[in-house]
């Protein structure tokens, strides 16, 4: 069984700190499922496995908990992890499904139910993100999503800061790009 | 890293690579290093986004294109119980169920009837 210390000086930097084990796994599910969730969909395509990944995130997380020194916030190292864990849940089912062109497509986006219109657009929005790199399209929803500055997505994905400037702009170009008939 | 920078008509044809087509690898993996033209580019997006679509219409096509579905948070806390309950971890899971580790040790291994 594994305890968590919960030392003095973790306190005001993990919000969790004083909790029991099972209240930190609580809150950690209650704070970061979405975040990790969008973070893990944008690189791994499928809704089924995003919540897988926002699940074995969220275990691993609270497991590692203990080890959290506190030199980014709780936030920006949970998404570090689910980052992490997504692509490497991606390069497991690349290998399984040796075909690249049998990986699971993206439902249909079920919540644009709009007008053919949107639709069009959003589909074209998916495509344009479909065809960014995968780290390209984690940078474009840590920036767009969670608002992150520049300096924090370099220390979430530990990348150079002309790295994620640069795979930033070209990539909301793009993006951009694919939005402009929807207006 | 390349010692010449390349030209401001340079990186921006590359950050306006259009869709489909290839960047200019030159540009890409020097500007991936330089702080100087990372930088410039900086400068130039801001200055020709006006330009382009606003970046919170961005935004907002990304919370459309990756929503959560409802009701995850709930079903990730069913999954991670689960989880726990294969890994036989009692004192995580009598404390998301709410109860004493005994009894969530007895409702997931019930005690051996006892031999008359
Ligand atoms: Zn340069």
């Amino acid at each position: 069984m594994k305890a968590v210390p919960v030392s003095p000086e973790q306190v005001g930097t993990t919000p969790t700190a004083d909790l029991d084990e099972a209240e930190q796994l609580r809150v950690l599910v209650r704070e970061y499922s979405s975040a990790i969730y969008r973070v893990a969909l944008s690189i791994v395509r499928d809704p089924a496995l995003a919540e897988d990944v926002t699940q074995d995130t969220l275990l691993k997380a609270w497991q590692a908990l203990p080890g959290f020194r506190g030199e980014s916030s709780l936030r920006s190292w949970v998404l570090r992890i689910a980052h992490n864990t997504a692509i490497s849940t991606l390069r497991r089912r690349r290998d399984v499904l040796a075909d690249p062109n049998t990986l699971p497509e993206r439902e249909a986006r079920r919540s644009v139910e709009s007008d053919a219109e949107d639709r069009a657009a959003m589909a074209e929005f998916t495509r344009a993100l479909d065809e960014l790199d995968d780290l390209s399209r984690s940078i474009v929803v840590l920036r767009e999503l969670e608002h992150q500055s520049y300096e924090e997505i370099a220390a979430t994905l530990d990348l150079p800061l002309p790295t994620v400037k640069t795979r930033l702009f070209r990539a909301r170009r793009k993006l951009s790009h694919a939005l402009q008939g929807w207006k | 890293m390349a010692l010449l920078h390349p030209s401001t008509r340079r990186l921006r044809e590359w950050l306006e690579t259009p869709p489909g087509a290839e960047p200019d690898a030159g540009v890409e993996e020097h500007v991936s290093h330089c702080e100087r033209c990372a930088d410039e580019l900086e400068a130039l997006d801001a200055m020709t986004a006006e330009e382009a679509v606003e970046t919170s219409e961005v935004e907002l096509a990304l919370q459309e294109v990756l929503a959560p579905p409802t009701g995850l948070e709930q079903r990730i806390e069913d999954r991670i119980e689960a989880a726990l309950l294969a890994r036989r971890d009692f004192k995580l899971l009598a404390g998301l169920m709410g109860v004493s580790i005994e009894t969530a040790r007895l409702l997931v291994e019930p005690p051996e009837e006892p031999r008359s």
